[in-house]
């Protein structure tokens, strides 16, 4: 099962570029669908929200905090989430990663540590005993599901 | 009138739902077996019940004056769904940014 999300993008223009697109309130409210409200500050501890389209599970409300900045080469944030205000199950990593490259720049972008997710399927697999009464059938199942990535 | 939704995190984040869970990795259980091996209300075992049928972990089926839960593998399907739905996010993200550098940086 995939619990983590790399993506790497290739844009030819230099990191300076990339990065003012990636803090500029005003550039970033044109491209990015989680700038449509709040002007973003690029600082450690900026919190902001957006509306996302709710979907099950989520009331489509995503809940963001930056946690570092590396002008020109790092930016990340949490993304939290949950069926309804006070219930956030989904707590997550956001990483924007600029480097320099041969005719431009390289982003790569990174949403991990589905901790909501990751948290409950540890405590479920861990939980006491759990190993021992495990059918070989149920065991292939959660390989299947869990330790493929 | 509203009805709480649960997701999949927090259908399995409870330990009894977990246990319930861990019970049924070995065979197909009634309710009222269930029911039996916990210390709680009946009532409470089967709200737990409800959130694991609609999360999609597990199937109930009627066997006679029999309701019977297996284990279903939607519940843990709907965890991927989320990975795959911020992909995809994050994908449209990625190309929006680079059609906007493309009409402002080269215009």
């Amino acid at each position: 099962m995939k619990k983590e999300i790399h993506l790497n993008w290739f844009y030819p223009y230099p990191t300076e570029t990339i990065w003012k697109y990636l803090t500029d309130p005003e550039l970033l409210r044109q491209w990015s669908s989680i700038h449509k409200t709040t002007p973003f500050e690029a600082r450690e501890g900026f919190e902001w929200t957006e509306q996302q389209k709710p979907r099950r599970g989520w009331d489509g409300i995503m809940y963001l905090k930056v946690l570092e900045v590396v002008p020109n080469q790092k930016l990340s944030y949490s993304l939290k989430g949950g069926p309804k205000p006070g219930e956030l199950s989904l707590d997550t990593i956001v990483t924007y990663e600029l480097t320099s490259v041969d005719g431009g720049t390289e982003l790569h972008l990174s949403h991990t540590g589905f901790e909501g997710f990751k948290g409950a399927f540890t405590a479920f697999i861990m939980e006491k005993g759990w190993m021992k009464i495990f059918n070989k059938r149920f065991r292939k199942f959660i390989n299947e599901q869990i330790v493929n990535v | 009138m509203s009805r709480t939704t649960y997701d999949s995190f927090l259908a399995i984040a409870d330990t009894s739902r977990r246990e319930i869970l861990m019970m049924l990795t070995k065979e197909k259980k009634s309710i009222n077996t269930i029911a039996d091996s916990f210390n709680i209300s009946r009532p409470a075992i089967s709200k737990h019940i409800k959130v694991l049928a609609d999360t999609g972990f597990i199937n109930i089926e009627n066997k006679g004056r029999e309701r019977v839960c297996s284990l279903n593998s939607k519940g843990f399907e709907e965890i991927q769904n989320w990975v795959n739905y911020f992909e995809e996010f994050w994908t449209k993200e990625l190309g929006n940014l680079e059609m906007l550098l493309k009409k402002n940086e080269e215009g």
